[in-house]
């Protein structure tokens, strides 16, 4: 697939997700389900058209519950970390763009929540997720922090790194010598978890004083992700959310780790599976199946992200996943 | 006289022929509208609603470790016998099947 090929579809795509607004829009209501919103609204900022949908991101800060966090849907009460994170993410990172203060106002509340809410042991918590999951949204939300949150005040940015300290901490010690994750509940075959780690990992560390030392597990880790994908160039039995999580972190992995010749047959794989298993719009959660409005987003944004990544210039990519302003 | 709610939210429904289901096999099946998954289990058949209670993930496609259902979206894993998820919000709705003349009938 190359990113002729991409672009066209990538605007067809987009053109299909703004006609499915009201099902995804908090402009529309509160019945959404947030985590649903927060991936429509990370491709309107790849897709570069937050100036234009200031409403969207007002509206989700607007949806914010008192403690600062964020419940499943717009209207729930009871906040939910993964939920939280992944909102307070694109509303920092929408806000650089906007420069709103009410906006930078959710984030700082929504900073105290984390803080609030953070185990001892460097960890947070969800029923929903393995303790895994819920951990790496919340240091994916510091390390943006960190880098774009100049705005925060220093005590509040000490405050920050040190439970963000703690948090990679606790991801690091979870690492299993062959450089993946598990979890023996969510994910016994740790591939989605390892994916989503190894760029928290490696982008924490080189981002911010290079404090973890993470690049040699990190490569191990990226290199269980290659031995685990299959000859179709697919991830866990077709599985086109894995398929599309692996994809895009060996992306941003092995442009930062200098791997591309290891890991660019992979990625190419892997973005031909997906391309070959989109419906007429959108994508399913496995080949065959209905159009999930979320997989679409999530479709949308691996494409934009491979755009990034076929560019000579490196950092690109790392804007794609908001750790440059 | 109207149809009392309970009469009409629970009607006998054939959902397979109990020979369609192999042991080890399984089968989705759609009945009033609804996807019901069908797993073939030691010999034994359980039918749950096929859609993950979590954020409705496609539970055909889980993975079976003895009853244990595990949803192929972020992991919550289900006891396809009690619909248990060990833990989790929301416990996975199962529909207790009886063999009826070769063919697989539950409540839905
Ligand atoms: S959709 Fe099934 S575990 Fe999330």
């Amino acid at each position: 697939m190359t990113p002729e090929e991409i672009e066209p579809i990538i605007e067809s795509e987009y053109a299909y997700l703004r006609t499915e607004y009201d099902n995804w829009s908090p402009t529309t209501g509160e019945e959404h389900d947030l985590e649903l919103v927060a991936h429509a609204l990370r491709v309107l900022i790849h897709k570069k058209v937050v100036e234009t949908s200031t409403s969207e991101f007002i509206a989700l800060g607007a949806q914010q519950n008192e403690d600062g966090g964020w419940g499943q849907t717009g209207a729930a009460n009871e906040s939910k970390i993964w939920v939280a994170a992944f909102c307070g993410l694109m509303l920092i990172r929408g806000n650089q763009v906007l420069e709103y203060e009410r906006i930078s106002g959710s984030v700082q509340l929504a900073i105290r929540y984390f803080l609030d809410t953070q185990q001892p042991d460097g960890r947070w918590c969800d029923p929903s997720w393995a303790d895994l999951d819920a951990t790496s949204h919340p240091v994916s939300f510091f390390n943006v922090v960190l880098v774009l949150g100049k705005e925060f005040g220093t005590t509040m940015r000490k405050k920050v790194l040190e439970s963000w300290k703690k948090g990679m901490q606790f991801i690091l010690d979870s690492q299993a010598d062959d450089g993946g994750w598990y979890d023996q509940e969510f994910h016994p075959t740790g591939v989605e978890i390892t994916a989503h780690l190894i760029q928290d990992s490696l982008v924490a560390d080189v981002m911010i004083e290079n404090v973890m030392r993470v690049s040699r597990p990190c490569r191990k880790g990226a290199q269980l992700l290659l031995s685990l994908q299959s000859e179709s160039g697919s991830w866990d039995n077709d599985n086109v959310d894995h398929t599309m999580d692996c994809t895009r972190s060996l992306m941003l992995v092995s442009r930062m780790l200098g791997i591309e010749r290891e890991c660019d047959p992979a990625i190419q794989a892997g973005m031909d599976w997906i391309m070959q298993h989109k419906n007429e719009q959108g994508w399913p959660d496995f080949p065959g199946m209905d159009t999930n409005l979320e997989r679409t987003c999530d479709g949308l944004d691996t494409m934009l992200k491979y755009l990034a990544y076929s560019e000579e210039d490196c950092m690109k990519i790392m804007r794609y996943w908001g750790y440059l302003a | 006289m109207s149809e009392s709610p309970d009469a009409a939210a629970s009607q006998p429904v054939v959902l397979a022929d109990a020979d369609d289901i192999q042991e080890g096999g399984r089968k989705e099946v759609v009945v009033e509208n609804r996807k019901i998954a069908i797993f073939n289990v030691d010999g034994q058949c359980y039918a749950v609603n096929a859609i993950c209670p979590h954020r409705g993930g496609p539970l055909i496609r889980g993975t079976l470790d003895g009853y244990r259902l595990r949803c192929p979206i972020h992991g919550w894993a289900f006891d396809i016998r009690t619909g248990d998820s060990n833990g989790r919000p929301h416990d996975l709705e199962i529909f207790p099947l009886r063999c009826e003349n070769g063919r697989l009938v539950a409540e839905v």
